[in-house]
């Protein structure tokens, strides 16, 4: 039979009661404390400023400020883009996505379907600009077309990206 | 200790004093610029010496050696120079590093109390005759200049029908002077008769939209269906035009745009509403053809300009055009400038948009069609 007591065994064992003597000492289970009181930060996080370019023919675009309602669950990035097509009434893109200073806009096929040149290129600016005052840590904004990068939409190229004047 | 010191600094100083260097039958000196080591020569005394072509620019030097040539950027200082195995700007005269010279042309390289530099004599392979066509391969690449009804194929030397061997190379008798003389490489040199064949500028016309993509409705009318109507009669009026698209079918933008790449001239053309015609033009282009092409196109003269305007072209040169052929149909048109989708190209590409009050009559489309046409043929002029 193997010794019980070698030099290990008690360092061991020391160890376990120094532990065992600290968890003792240590106060118990807490009970559930009031859940904190959301930040002046999260405040601010739940609503999203947002800088509309609007299509001014033929001046070009008007800008206008709104403050949007960010609800539980909403991303600034898909509030951002349904305000935009709300305010002009156009097809939502279909997804922002922020990647450091660009931003990458998913459009969906029928976003110039029925609409001229100037038309068009007022949409397109009217979207690129609105999301890089809103989101003003982006330089540029790219666009797929149905997740795809295309030449270009009916009229515009869209091989470059696109930034504030 | 000193005098051992002394004895490395003297030879260090020998080393790089200017020493003789002969180059095939022409005897001048070798400078070392900056105390690198790197010999070189002037510029001229080498081409003689060896039978090299030479080109001098604002800012460089080249020798060439058939198909081979080797470029130096010129610099004054010669410490940069020999630094950067760059051509030394000594006052008149012109000098280049002779080992980096002799490795890109194939030289015979020897250092010894002077420096050689020679070429060894080309042999001719074979001579092939075409019609029209002289094809000579030698043993290595030489150079040849058109003397008269003859031709001299310097350091070279072999044995055939009018041919001859004389002091600097061989001579090649001819009935009349090649049109065209030229290096294809592997030491071959081309000669060649006649003129060739002018190449001739293309015009796409890209009718907008088609197929499952209809474009806007306007006055009955869908935007597909006019554009390739008014397409259709542009071609008619004009030689070597095309069409992306001759039916109503879907064409997508990167079919159109690769055969935009290669066009002289693209006009893609659009419907909007109303009467107003609008012009719209690239606002930046991107490839380096494009951008040298406006520049070069405004100082070219008219052969060579029009040369060019086959590979690359300046879409404001042809709004130019196309507003004075609508002036004439009392219509002003409406520029804007910006990233419009087939422009981008080497090409002058331009997209047109015409109000469709404007092409309501076929006697109105063959009007606008027209307009088009005649500002195109004017832009090639």
């Amino acid at each position: 039979m193997r010794r019980l007591l070698t030099f290990w065994n008690l360092l061991g064992l020391a160890f376990f009661a120094l532990g065992a003597l600290v968890y003792w000492q240590s106060p118990g289970h807490q009970a559930a404390s009031a859940l904190p009181l959301p930040s002046e930060e999260t405040l601010a996080a739940s609503s999203l400023p947002i800088i509309l370019y609007l299509p001014n023919p033929p001046q070009g675009l008007r800008k206008e400020t709104r403050t949007l309602e960010l609800a539980p669950g909403d991303t600034p990035e898909n509030k951002a883009l349904a305000a935009w097509a709300e305010a002009l009434q156009a097809p939502k893109p279909r997804g922002l996505y922020r990647m450091a200073q660009v931003l990458v806009v998913d459009l969906p096929a029928d976003f110039p379907l029925g609409l001229d040149a100037s038309q068009e290129a007022l949409r397109l600016y009217s979207l690129a600009y609105t999301l890089l005052a809103t989101f003003p840590q982006a330089q540029e904004v790219r666009f797929l077309v149905e997740g795809e990068p295309k030449p270009g939409l009916a009229h515009l190229d869209l091989s470059q990206p696109y930034r504030l004047p | 200790m000193r005098f051992l010191a002394l004895a490395l600094f003297l030879l260090l100083a020998l080393a790089q004093a200017p020493r003789p260097l002969l180059v095939g039958g022409e005897v001048g000196q070798a400078w070392y610029p900056g105390g690198r080591g790197l010999a070189y020569g002037e510029v001229g005394l080498i081409a003689r010496g060896l039978g090299l072509a030479l080109w001098q620019g604002e800012g460089q030097v080249a020798l060439g050696l058939g198909s081979r040539y080797k470029a130096f950027p010129l610099v004054a200082n010669e410490a940069q120079a020999a630094a950067r195995g760059a051509a030394w700007k000594r006052g008149q005269e012109v000098l280049v590093p002779l080992r980096p010279l002799s490795e890109a042309l194939g030289l015979e390289y020897r250092a010894q109390e002077g420096i050689l530099l020679r070429l060894p004599w080309a042999k001719l392979l074979s001579v092939e005759r075409g019609p029209a066509r002289l094809l000579l391969r030698f043993s290595r690449e030489v150079n040849a200049l058109v003397e008269g009804n003859s031709v001299l194929f310097l350091l070279a030397q072999g044995e055939g029908a009018g041919l001859s061997q004389e002091a600097q190379g061989l001579r090649l008798a001819l009935e009349s002077p090649p049109a065209r003389l030229f290096y294809p490489g592997g030491g071959q040199v081309v000669l060649e008769w006649g003129s060739l064949a002018r190449p001739r500028p293309t015009v796409l016309l890209d009718p907008g939209h088609g197929g499952q993509d209809p474009g806007i409705s306007a006055g009955g009318f869908w935007e597909k269906d006019l554009t390739l109507d008014l397409a259709k009669r542009v071609a008619s009026r004009l030689a070597n035009a095309r069409l992306t698209r001759q039916t109503d079918q879907y064409v997508p933008l990167e079919a159109r745009l690769a055969q935009a790449q290669t066009a002289s001239v693209m006009v893609s053309l659009h419907v909007t509403q109303g009467s107003a015609v609008n012009l719209y033009l690239p606002k930046a282009r991107t490839s380096p053809l494009a951008r040298n092409a406006e520049a070069l196109l405004a100082t070219a003269p008219a052969e060579q300009a029009a040369l060019l305007k086959v590979y690359a072209g300046d879409p404001r040169r042809l709004a130019v055009a196309l507003e004075k052929a609508f002036s004439a149909l009392g219509l002003v048109l409406a520029r804007a400038e910006g990233p419009y989708a087939l422009t981008d190209i080497p090409g002058a590409g331009v997209l047109l948009e015409v109000g469709v009050e404007r092409l309501k009559t076929p006697e109105a489309r063959n009007q606008v069609a027209e307009a088009i046409a005649q500002a195109i043929r004017t832009y090639l002029e």
